[in-house]
């Protein structure tokens, strides 16, 4: 575009002259970015996208980490009352259901986001 | 790639050589370790990195944005978006945590995808740190904005009296197991990684040193890494993502309750 050189130019204008500029390049830059995407749609966000190793590692974290601490917490308690082993094993129990319920959860925002772009997608291929 | 492992050739490889810390200017304060180590010094690198892209390439300030102004200003509207799109805008005077902790993330490790470097985010205690301080903070936010009422994030709507005690409990345990899956997720993934390259650059070093007809087969472990190489550059931006998205996560639900 010659616009750079255009503006070396007239350097002394001015800034309602450099104003109208920056406002056509505006225009010009919306509709070139128009055409683009109805030439090919967006494709989906790459953060959103995740793949299925991450996704099974995601979940397999969840979980062990609802077991650590659980057993973290049981492991105190036998510490502090000297009821060995009976917390640490309620609470192993206890934090495999906190595991459970974490895998659950994630599982759910997971599919929720996929719903959602799946969703997206077709509203883009809708309007097109 | 440590230089140590390729002259020991063959046979010597330790994959897990890369994540030893090793202190540079040796600090001891009254018997407590102090050093200044290469992670320490790689954990500088970060800053100095992220303080230069946001200070010095948005010094120009240009309307029609170069380079590396471009990149700093993505950087900056990526993380505004993601706090608006999950914590809506009472999360805005949160920004600047968020953002501060995905670069230096971010930063810690694209680092740590160059050779010589050292991942400081491939250390448990590293990431742990983080999260422990995001989990306390959130906490702490939680229980100034909402007082005694903050305490029925662990009571599900709906929940009949008799199964209170046991599902309260275990809401408590999920909610302590935050700060640990989340600094699990970013270190295994680095760890893993990283480790996985070592361990196909040990067969290549293998091969070659085998000689004869193994010498060709060197090819196939190389062009793995090659390929692997440019997944860990994915995960170490997904990984990043992932942390602040859920940082983003928790603050929420602490602003909002449920």
């Amino acid at each position: 575009m010659k616009t750079p050189t255009e503006r070396n130019g007239d350097t002394g204008d001015v800034s309602a002259d450099n104003k109208s500029d920056l406002a056509a390049l505006d225009a010009k830059i919306r509709a070139h970015t128009k055409a683009h995407r109805q030439k090919n749609p967006e494709p989906a966000e790459t953060g959103r996208r995740s793949t299925a190793i991450g996704m099974a590692f995601r979940l397999s974290t969840e979980m062990v980490a609802g077991l650590v601490a659980g057993g973290v917490i049981g492991w105190i308690i036998d510490d502090l009352l000297g009821t060995k082993p009976w917390g640490l094993l309620t609470f192993f129990f206890l934090g495999m259901a906190a595991g459970i319920l974490n895998v659950f959860r994630t599982a759910q925002k997971l599919a929720a986001d996929a719903a959602e772009q799946m969703g997206k997608s077709d509203d883009l291929s809708g309007d097109k | 790639m440590s230089a140590a492992d390729q002259e020991s050739g063959g046979l010597g490889i330790d994959p897990m050589h890369q994540f030893e810390v090793t202190p540079i200017i040796p600090i001891h304060f009254g018997g407590i370790d102090a050093s200044f180590t290469n992670a320490s010094m790689w954990m500088v690198f970060a800053a100095i990195g992220i303080i230069s892209l946001t200070v010095f390439a948005m010094s120009g300030r240009a309307m029609v944005p170069g380079r590396w102004q471009s990149i700093a200003e993505l950087s900056y509207e990526f993380v505004a978006n993601m706090v608006r799109d999950n914590v809506g805008k009472a999360g805005q005077s949160y920004f600047p945590f968020i953002f501060t902790l995905f670069m230096f993330v971010l930063f810690s490790n694209m680092l740590g995808m160059l050779p010589y470097s050292f991942t400081t985010t491939s250390h448990i205690i590293v990431t742990f740190a983080l999260a422990l301080f995001i989990f306390i903070g959130v906490t702490l936010i939680g229980v100034v904005k909402h007082g005694f009422h903050f305490l029925s994030l662990f009571v599900p709507k709906g929940l009949p009296a008799v199964l209170l005690p046991l599902i309260v409990v275990i809401e408590v345990i999920s909610y302590l197991s935050r700060p640990i899956s989340l600094s699990v997720r970013l270190f295994a993934n680095m760890m893993a990684g990283h480790t996985m390259l070592k361990v196909f650059a040990g067969f290549v070093i293998g091969f070659l040193g085998a000689g004869g007809l193994f010498t060709g087969l060197a090819i196939a472990p190389i062009a793995f890494m090659v390929a692997f190489t440019g997944l860990e550059i994915l995960v170490a931006f997904l990984q990043a993502y992932v942390f602040a998205i859920l940082t983003c996560i928790y603050l929420n639900d602490a602003l909002h309750l449920h």
